[in-house]
């Protein structure tokens, strides 16, 4: 991920996130299951973080990494074959 | 003798006016640790494309993903007790020096977990449309496979 801090409260960055995904497909008639190897890559652009994230979201060291003054915001992760769209976990 | 004053005290404030523009730009300096960053996926905008060639025929759908955090009848987050709704989890790899207005600082990032499943069965066609089947679907990260590094 590349940071960077604009205001006092945080700032914006972008990532690149590869990834090796398992999925796997269950048949709902008899339970049958496939399990298929899936790689990807996700990038996200302009990203919000900030500091001091409410104490009911899930933080580390409260860097919270999908945030705006400290109030969690969706964020979107996205390739050619998944858009994944998250934002800071909460308790 | 007064203008020798009026010279040292000049030199004082510029000094103090240095010392505080450094103490201010010091205040908006922070170091984030490595560490991990906890995410819940967000249903709405969350969907994989199976329709790509790496998916093995018959598997040829758009499907929408939602979190298991946010979905009551699905999967349960990877946690609940200590992680709340984290079902994804992106760890940072280094230490990120962070200043207000500087250059942007880069760091490698891994994914570390994953739990996502599908919102409603995917439906599977063979013989030209005919047999309809329904299947579930469950995202994770790949076991016994070192996750890529990311980065930006």
């Amino acid at each position: 991920m590349t940071i960077e801090q604009t205001s006092e409260q945080g700032g914006a960055y972008e990532a690149l996130l590869p990834a090796r995904l398992l999925i796997t497909f269950i048949r709902r008639s008899d339970n049958v299951t496939r399990l298929v190897p899936f790689g990807l890559l996700l990038g996200a652009n302009n990203v919000s973080w900030s500091f001091n994230a409410d104490s009911l979201l899930v933080t580390d060291h409260h860097f919270c990494p999908s945030c705006l003054a400290g109030q969690s915001r969706p964020s979107i992760f996205a390739g050619p074959q998944m858009q994944w769209q998250v934002q800071t976990a909460q308790f | 003798m007064f203008l020798i004053h009026r010279g040292a005290c000049l030199i004082s404030r510029a000094k103090a006016l240095v010392l505080s523009a450094t103490v201010i730009a010091g205040t908006h300096a922070a170091v984030i640790p490595t560490g991990p960053n906890y995410f819940e996926t967000v249903p709405a905008g969350t969907f994989m494309d199976f329709s790509r060639e790496n998916i093995p025929r018959g598997f040829l759908a758009r499907v929408p993903m939602p979190s298991s955090a946010l979905s009551a009848c699905k999967r349960a987050p990877i946690n609940p007790s200590t992680l709340g709704t984290t079902d994804t989890v992106v760890q940072r790899l280094g230490d990120i020096n962070v200043r207000l207005n500087a250059r942007p600082v880069s760091v490698p990032i891994g994914l570390i977990a994953a739990s996502l499943v599908s919102v409603t069965p995917l439906t599977v066609t063979f013989n030209q449309g005919h047999n309809p089947e329904l299947w579930d679907v469950r995202v994770s990260l790949q076991p016994n496979e070192q996750q890529p590094r990311g980065g930006g």
